[in-house]
């Protein structure tokens, strides 16, 4: 195919003139002006200041944040959760009305792009969304705490050690920077256990690590223990930064790419002992990752999330075998596979959109090969295609009328 | 069969770790140790292995951006290997280079249009008069609108920015691209439009292209022929479907298994691989890869095995493969079909 | 019932989606829907640095001291017709204080004592040690010099030196920084030992050791200025050099210049259009940070008595009045203003660094 050619009915030709005499004043208009960077910084220090004064408040009774799960099989639930980033651009909808369930015992994949809000929707749940830009300005996040339930999207930010590093624990993507280089592992480990336990005895800690080092599948957990992070090779860092995560016996682990920095071959393992972890322990995991091909191989919940949406959600049969959305096909087919040749990658055109100034129609519109009429209306809602597979896509609306 | 563009002859690639007090190296880091393979035009030679098997090193050593300690380029006839470095310049435009991260290679503080047109300047491609034009026609080539020509690289997302890499080696009009992991810092539905623009600009231009990465199923797409790498020598080289369908030594079958499949239905049999990489400045001794292997012998630990013709220029370095026997069709077990 | 439901209209789908991919290629451009990488508009290079830099209260109040100072020395001695307004050597012959000088003399004569008292007036022609009045904002000097106005031309002297050698410095430490880093080796090894040594000189004994040379060889006073300036600039390029070093070797890293390479640019062309102008945000930073220190080093000197002759207005000969206890203790007029002018500068200068810092580091996020 020629490019050439294609790109010579482009209708910014209009443009090359004025380009070619002066790009200057064609950039003006991609540029904000004083003017209006010095409005949005004004609306952005209101908002901030009234979401901080909130979230800072001390002494909150618990009965505000005290709240009632939907379904009692679920650990998390995300509802309509909006998290926006105050930028001087604009305010970034990071996260712009997500909903979705994490059930017990069970791992979730969400998967998306580079800025379609994976990760701030988990850094959510912890509340550790960078303030005083990051915000979480509206909708629900309910946690199941066993004999109760918080809600965290409510809880001001001195009642969260409650939950962080004892009911949820993440797994970072880059897992040296995860560990702090001027100790060593084991007491990085013995740490958290002392974190719950103030009392606990150093032998308590130091037997009760080795067992964990065990558990993550480290060969000499002695020598490992008295080594320090930059000793140990990535997929051992990898492996002690998920020993430190089970430290604290969560009831859900958050993992942020935990194999995107490491080999094909040293990620196999990973994922083996996350695979065999989940099977010992009773703990959900929210798995975010890019790659396809590790959702499938873990997950049982698929989310796929789109410029600060969840575009479609299933099982994992729903998602992979039966998919609905042009995006999350697009996505698979992107992808080449091994031993499955084609000569053309499918190719989704366009870039990830950045979440700011988004206008009310699909966000996906421009990029969708199957855009329609219907799509330059609203944003389509989430419809529900059958018991565990949902859609927002104008596509599936009537049939399931 | 065509025109040869690039020959690679025993090529090595030493750093020196440590010197003793007269600036003699005593120890070496092997980051490339003993490598040959041929590249014909408008074909492409994928490299795959993983951190710190010295795909990265290579790729720039045959480019001499790093002198190379022994061995031979031979790069359209000419060694370059042991060329003058103001012979070389003169050579540089027809070999490029593209990088994985599209943030640190491209130069902040220069507009895009600059940043691509360096080069042609440079070496006085083209006419003044034409030079904007030519600029604009090429960033059109690679999808890119011709009003970011003022535009700073940090106003683009990373897809973009790898497209003003792709564009500033293909305005000198390159024989040769060294494709340095260009898609791994990506997004998917991103990684597939570069990966269509360089096939496309392969097909218009002729240009062959070294392509390095470790996500296996993406050289499978874009390579001709594969050589798969570990600890700094070339393990296992043959076409695409030798690798792929047939594959001989255990690392190659290992790193096969471990791509994760897009298939819930599928249940991998994963080959996992047991320790890590060892350290490439202290390689272990015999073959470089019988502290991981399954089918380690003996003979393995001692002896360095060759790197031997099976077949059909199927080169592979494994002593279960030694003595160069065409012995491919009595180990049909290790068929990966 | 969910499998049958799925089956058959997916298939169909992805089908439709797979074949519209390639036609759509060729209409990408032209359906018209606006894309939505391009919806949102970005702050120009300039104005992030800007915003940055004015989200630091600090900093603020740093550039409008410094915009008042740099007026105040440069514009204000301009307005010499308001009669508060004096030349900087132009003393004050007007005042029309007269003293009484009385001198008791004892006198014997004749076994008695006689006590004599002489008693002399003068009209003092010269207005020194002048109290604050509307002619002299800030009284005048010993000399009858107006205090106020010798602020301005004392500002000036500190200014201009200070500026004149920062960019002396910032010049011989790019060159030789950049010569360093960039070439590695050998160069590298003579040019960075080189700056070792002009880092353990001792910066001050040496500078009173010439100061007090130039004094005894009866060196001009202008001649001196220029003398002083080049001995600054001696004395302190070396940290520049190494900054500069520092960061071209970091930056020769980078994979961009690995790409300059594989283009085959001209090594000039590699220092000065890709370098360089990476390494001029940190040199602006140091710039202004050193400046500060310039200035103090300066009016130590002359606080001293050993930079300029005391007829020269810096505000380091002002506050070297503060030196006799008379001064010190009966005329914080003479002295107090200049000090507070040297404290403003330094600090205004230092806030501005800071504020810069921050802007120009791109990893900065408040």
């Amino acid at each position: 195919m020629n490019i050439l050619k294609k790109n010579a009915s482009h209708p910014s030709e209009k443009k090359t003139e004025a380009a070619s005499k002066g790009t200057k004043k064609k950039d003006a208009s991609h540029y904000i002006s004083a003017k209006e960077s010095r409005a949005i910084a004004r609306s952005n220090q209101k908002e901030v200041r009234a979401l901080e004064k909130f979230r800072k408040r001390k002494n909150v009774p618990e009965t505000e944040y005290l709240t009632q799960m939907r379904d009692k099989n679920n650990i998390v639930e995300f509802e309509d959760l909006h998290t926006y980033f105050f930028t001087d651009l604009g305010v970034s909808k990071a996260v712009n009305g997500v909903s979705f369930d994490v059930p017990k015992g069970k791992v979730v994949g969400i998967v998306g792009e580079s800025g379609c809000g994976k990760s701030v929707t988990s850094m959510s749940l912890m509340q550790l969304v960078q303030a005083p830009q990051g915000q979480i300005v509206s909708g629900s996040i309910r946690f199941d705490l066993g004999d109760k339930a918080y809600d965290i999207a409510k809880m001001p930010r001195s009642a969260m050690s409650e939950i962080r590093g004892k009911q949820v624990a993440m797994i970072f993507q880059e897992p040296m920077t995860a560990l702090n280089p001027v100790f060593t592992v084991g007491y990085q480990i013995d740490e958290v256990f002392f974190l719950r336990n103030k009392d606990m005895p150093k032998e308590e800690a130091k037997k009760r690590t080795i067992e964990l080092l065990n558990l993550v599948g480290i060969a000499m957990p002695e020598r490992v223990y008295r080594s320090y992070p930059h000793e140990l090779s990535g997929g051992m860092r990898q492996r002690i930064v998920i020993a430190i995560a089970l430290a604290c016996d969560p009831k859900l682990i958050i993992a942020d790419e935990p194999t995107t920095a490491l080999d094909v071959t040293i990620q196999a393992q990973i994922l083996e002992l996350l695979r065999e972890i989940r099977e010992r322990l009773d703990s959900s995991i929210m798995l975010i990752t890019h790659d396809l091909g590790v959702i499938a191989q873990m997950a049982d919940y698929v989310v796929v999330m789109y410029a600060g949406r969840v575009v479609e959600k299933g099982t994992a049969h729903d998602i992979f075998k039966h998919p609905l959305h042009p995006y999350t096909i697009g996505l698979q087919k992107s992808k080449p596979v091994v031993n499955h040749e084609v000569d053309r990658l499918y190719s989704i055109e366009g870039s990830v959109p950045n979440p700011i100034n988004m206008p009310s129609f699909c966000y996906f519109r421009d990029r969708c090969s199957r855009a329609s009429e219907k799509c330059a209306g609203e944003y389509p809602a989430m419809i529900q295609v059958s018991e565990t597979h949902s859609v927002a896509c104008y596509l599936y609306g009537e049939e399931d009328k | 069969m065509s025109e040869v563009i690039l020959r690679v002859e025993h090529l090595k690639k030493y750093f020196p770790l440590n010197t003793n007090a007269f600036g003699k190296p005593q120890r070496f880091l092997k980051a490339v140790d003993d490598v040959s393979f041929t590249l014909e035009r408008g074909k492409t030679v994928g490299i795959v292995g993983e951190s710190g098997c010295g795909k990265t090193t290579m790729g720039r050593t045959i480019l001499r951006l790093y002198p190379a300690t022994e061995g031979t380029i031979n790069f359209c006839g000419e060694d370059i290997a042991a060329m003058k470095a103001s012979k070389l310049r003169k050579l540089r435009p027809q070999m490029q280079i593209i990088f994985q991260d599209p943030y640190s290679s491209l130069s902040p503080r220069l507009p895009v249009g600059e940043l691509i047109g360096e080069g042609v300047k440079e070496h006085r491609l083209v006419p003044k008069s034409e030079y904007k034009d030519y600029i604009i026609g090429i960033m059109k080539q690679c999808g890119l609108q011709d009003y970011y020509y003022s535009r700073y690289p940090h106003e683009f997302s990373g897809g973009q920015r790898q497209r003003i890499c792709i564009a500033r080696a293909l305005a000198l009009h390159p024989k040769m691209i060294v494709c340095d992991e260009p898609v791994s810092a990506l997004d998917v539905s991103i990684q597939a439009q570069i990966i269509n623009l360089l096939r496309d600009l392969q097909r218009q231009e002729g240009i062959s292209y070294i392509f390095i990465s470790h996500d296996l199923s993406v050289v499978e797409h874009i390579s001709d022929e594969i050589g798969v790498m570990y600890l700094g020598s070339m393990v296992e080289y043959g076409s695409k479907r030798d690798i792929f369908d047939r594959p001989l030594h255990p690392y190659t079958e290992a790193l096969l298994s471990a791509v994760p499949i897009p298939d819930p239905d599928v249940v991998n049999k994963h080959i996992i691989l047991s320790g890590d990489i060892p350290s490439p400045a202290d390689p272990p001794k015999g073959c470089k890869f019988h502290t991981r292997c399954s089918r380690c012998m003996d003979i393995c630990k001692e002896i360095v095995p060759e790197f031997t013709d099976c077949g059909g220029g199927h080169f592979v370095a494994c002593h279960l493969h030694g003595g160069g026997n065409n012995n491919i069709s009595e180990e049909p077990e290790y068929a990966n079909a | 019932m969910q499998e049958s439901f799925h089956e058959e209209p997916q298939e169909e789908l992805k089908e439709e989606i797979l074949s519209d991919a390639a036609s759509r290629e060729n209409e990408m451009y032209e359906t018209g829907v606006p894309s939505l990488a391009d919806n949102v508009r970005i702050l120009s290079p300039g104005r992030m640095v800007l915003k940055r830099f004015f989200r630091s209260k600090l900093s603020m109040v740093g550039l409008v001291t410094m915009i008042i100072l740099f007026i105040f020395s440069f514009v204000g001695p301009l307005f010499d017709f308001l009669p508060f307004i004096w030349g900087e050597q132009e003393a004050d012959y007007s005042g029309g204080k007269v003293s009484i000088l009385s001198q008791e003399v004892v006198y014997e004569v004749d076994g008695e004592q006689y006590v004599c008292y002489y008693v002399s007036e003068t009209q003092h022609t010269l207005n020194n040690e002048g109290p604050i009045s509307p002619e002299h904002l800030l009284g005048t000097d010993q000399n009858g010099y107006d205090i106020f106005s010798r602020l301005m031309y004392g500002g000036r002297v500190s200014l201009t030196v200070g500026l004149v050698v920062i960019f002396l410095e910032t010049v011989l430490g790019v060159i030789l920084g950049g010569l360093a880093g960039y070439f590695g080796k050998w160069v590298d090894q003579i040019i960075m030992r080189i700056v070792d040594i002009f880092n353990c000189i001792p910066q001050w004994p040496i500078l009173l050791i010439i100061s007090s040379m130039l004094s005894a060889n009866e060196v001009e006073d202008v001649a001196k200025l220029y003398i002083m300036m080049a001995m600054l600039t001696l004395l302190g390029w070396a940290g520049t050099a190494r900054l500069v070093r520092g960061q071209i070797l970091s930056l020769r890293e980078q994979e961009f210049m690995t790409a300059a390479d594989a283009i085959g640019l001209r090594t000039s062309k590699k220092i000065f259009r890709h370098l360089v102008p990476n390494v001029i945000p940190q040199l602006i930073v140091t710039m202004t940070l050193g400046l500060g220190g310039i200035i103090l080093t300066e009016a130590t000197l002359g606080f001293l008595g050993m930079g300029l002759p005391s007829s020269y207005a810096t505000w380091g000969n002002m506050i070297n009045s503060a030196t006799t206890t008379e001064y010190l203790e009966h005329y914080p007029n003479m002295w107090v203003p200049a000090g507070i002018c040297i404290v403003l500068a330094v600090l205004a200068f230092n806030f501005i660094g800071d504020g810069l810092r921050d802007a120009f580091d791109p990893k900065s996020k408040r």
